[in-house]
């Protein structure tokens, strides 16, 4: 099977968090490129390039927190779905809130996955490992 | 018939009518008075005329009838003897006796009624005109004494005698006859005088007849016209009385005071009339409707004024108020939302922190990995416990802020099926029996708060048990507008001090190291049932169990009627 390595965008303001994703990765030997962004505008001027232009494939999947700085989660899934370039980006849900309305926005917003964020690490690595599988069977456009 | 007159009369004053039949009863009284007078001196009249005239006359008739028969036996004894005082007598009659009694008679007879006695009367004397001639010569011829003693003298006498008799007996009769004529005239008299005794009867009859017809004719006119309208009248203003304001027209149309007191009641009642529609228009609330006055003493128009300012005045205050409670329901809402925020940020940016001191604790121990005592490891462990606890309390905090807030989405609820559904995801183990009725009812709420409430009651009934064999028993009761439910269980039970702490949030009655839970279910429990108008409590025996109690409504009802909190 020749494996296609996709390009993984990380939105998410929590220091901490993102260590947690980049440490669940190495357990799960995810060898993915992992990009990270702070904010929900950050996040859109990498999309569009504008951030490190050396960067040749944009990253086709987007793990996603909700609440940010700046610009949050919904409001960037909002932007992203208007945008004709980015809309077909296959985006998760990663955050700490149980809310209703959030799980509604956000699938009306046709995210790929809503995963909450658990308190413990070791299922946090469950979760990410599940993510890795699910991803490496799912085709994606070359472009 | 009669019409004309009842017109007429219903122009008149009432006094002036009154003064009308009161002058006509005096006027028949007096006419029939001065009549009764008149025929009672018309009858008295003929008794005088009897007693002044006829009487006389018959008597002088009589005394002529007298005379005349004396001078007939005067005559008849001197034929046959001498007598000086007879012939004086005699000669006497004949001078002046005769006419003087027969002028009397005459002079009687001036009567019109006596004019044939009179006539009659004058017939006799004509008569005896030849029968005094008679006399006379019979006088003559028995002049002397020696008259008598001559036979042919005798003779001669004897034969005037004769003749003489013969005469006066004829005037005699016809004295009497004329006797007889009077008394007929003096009885016809009589029964002139009984007729009209007899008039006067019939004129005192009428009389009467006639004051009743006119006393009748009287109360009829006055029922007419005066009792009939003022019963009307009073009918009407017993009507508006009784508060039954109508607007009359009467069909009596009249002048007079009975006229002007109808006219009066329908002011009155206009009055009212109109008042009413002010009222009502008041009352629909036409507040800049003007109230007209009947005159400056108007209390009840004053009255209407006063009342349509007052509501004016609370009109404007009830909007004001209105105003304000918008303007607080309005804050209110911002208070909501501002909490609505506050839960949500508790929700995530407390709970963020404490997953990433979590997860450090976890990395530090993994890097560290031999390195770390037991009792650091152990230290860890408690820190991620006490981590966890935070993270379940800020969960709780959101639960309880957040519960109840579902009511407005309701539906009718099999609560048989909700406690099924608890019971399934709770599981209880083996040792511990459940007991429900099998006839739980339906209710009508939000299916994932009354999920809650059972939630929590049957999770605490099986949580809390000590007992090797837990028993939790779930009934219910109907009553008005509610459904009592309640969960027995046969636990350690809860001292009465404590029983009304533990609907109290946080308020657990173990070591939270001993039991690990939040203290919160009861609370949110308590919050949702009172959001729906129920009431929680509980009955607790330390050794037979607890039994806590919820009532929920059997179906929407308005906040007025929910239970008293």
């Amino acid at each position: 099977m020749g494996e296609k390595i996709v390009n993984i965008l990380l939105v998410e303001d929590d220091e901490v968090d993102v260590m947690n994703i980049k440490r669940a990765f190495k357990k799960n030997n995810v060898t993915n490129p992992l990009f990270v962004c702070n904010n929900g505008l950050e996040a859109l001027d990498f999309l569009h390039g504008k951030r490190d232009p050396s960067i040749v494939d944009l990253p086709k999947i987007i793990l996603l927190d909700l609440n940010m700085p700046k610009m949050g989660g919904i409001e960037f899934l909002r932007e992203l779905r208007k945008d004709e370039s980015l809309k077909n980006l296959s985006v998760f849900v990663m955050t700490t809130s149980n809310e209703d309305k959030d799980k509604v926005d956000a699938y009306n917003l046709n995210v790929a996955g809503y995963i909450l964020k658990p308190l413990s690490m070791e299922r946090f690595i469950e979760a990410v490992s599940a993510l890795n599988n699910y991803w490496k069977l799912c085709e994606f456009p070359d472009k | 018939m009669f019409q004309p007159i009842i017109d007429r009369l219903y122009r008149m004053k009432i006094g002036t009518r009154t003064a009308i039949s009161f002058f006509a009863v005096v006027m028949v009284v007096l006419m029939f008075t001065t009549a009764s007078v008149l025929l009672l001196q018309y009858g008295k009249n003929i008794d005088k005329r009897i007693e002044s005239s006829f009487n006389p006359v018959i008597s002088a008739i009589k005394d002529y009838h007298i005379l005349i028969g004396e001078t007939g036996h005067l005559s008849a004894d001197l034929s046959l003897q001498p007598s000086e005082i007879k012939k004086i007598r005699l000669e006497k009659i004949l001078e002046r006796g005769y006419t003087r009694q027969k002028l009397r008679v005459i002079g009687l007879c001036q009567e019109p009624g006596l004019a044939d006695i009179k006539k009659r009367i004058i017939g006799v004397d004509k008569q005896f005109e030849s029968v005094a001639r008679m006399e006379r010569d019979l006088i003559k011829l028995m002049d002397t004494a020696g008259a008598y003693q001559d036979a042919n003298k005798l003779e001669k006498a004897k034969e005037i005698r004769i003749k003489l008799e013969e005469k006066i007996s004829k005037q005699l009769y016809s004295l009497s006859e004329t006797s007889l004529l009077a008394i007929s005239v003096f009885n016809k008299l009589n029964t002139q005088k009984f007729a009209s005794y007899r008039t006067l009867t019939y004129l005192l009859l009428i009389m009467i007849v006639v004051i009743i017809l006119v006393s009748i004719l009287s109360i009829y006119i006055t029922n007419v016209t005066i009792i009939r309208p003022i019963k009307e009248l009073s009918a009407i203003l017993d009507e508006v009385g009784e508060g039954k304001i109508i607007s009359f027209q009467s069909d009596i149309n009249r002048e007079d005071e009975i006229g002007t007191m109808i006219a009066s009641a329908q002011k009155v009642v206009s009055g009212f009339k109109t008042k009413e529609q002010v009222a009502n228009a008041i009352g629909k609330g036409e507040y800049n409707i003007n109230v007209p006055l009947l005159s400056r003493k108007d209390r009840l128009g004053k009255a209407l004024i006063e009342m349509r300012d007052n509501l004016l005045r609370s009109k404007i205050k009830e909007a004001e108020n209105l105003k304000s409670l918008e303007a607080y329901t309005l804050k209110l809402e911002k208070k909501n939302k501002e909490l609505d925020q506050f839960a949500y940020i508790t929700s995530h940016d407390l709970k963020s922190p404490l997953r990433g001191i979590n997860n450090l604790t976890e990395w530090i121990e993994e890097d560290m990995g031999d390195q770390l005592s037991a009792d650091s490891k152990g230290y860890f462990k408690m820190m991620r416990g006490r981590v966890h606890r935070l993270e379940a309390l800020i969960n709780s905090i959101l639960k309880f802020s957040r519960a109840g807030r579902s009511i407005d989405d309701q539906e009718t609820i099999k609560s048989k099926d909700v406690v099924l559904e608890v019971l399934g995801q709770l599981n209880p183990k083996p040792e511990c029996s459940v007991l429900f009725d099998e006839t739980l009812p339906e209710v009508i709420g939000n299916k994932r708060d009354l999920k809650e409430v059972f939630l929590n009651f049957i999770s605490n009934a099986i949580i809390h048990n000590n007992n090797p064999h837990p028993v939790v028993n779930i009934t219910y009761k109907s009553n008005d507008n509610f459904y009592d439910f309640c969960i027995a269980d046969n636990g350690p039970g809860i001292p009465k001090e404590f029983q009304q702490k533990i609907f109290t949030i946080f308020q657990t009655l173990e070591r939270r190291d001993d039991v690990e839970t939040v203290g919160a279910g009861l609370a949110i429990v308590k919050k949702i049932v009172e959001e729906y108008g129920g009431l929680t409590w509980v009955d607790s025996d330390e050794e037979l169990g607890s039994k806590f109690y919820f009532s929920w409504p059997k179906y929407p009802i308005p906040p007025e009627h929910q239970h008293p909190v």
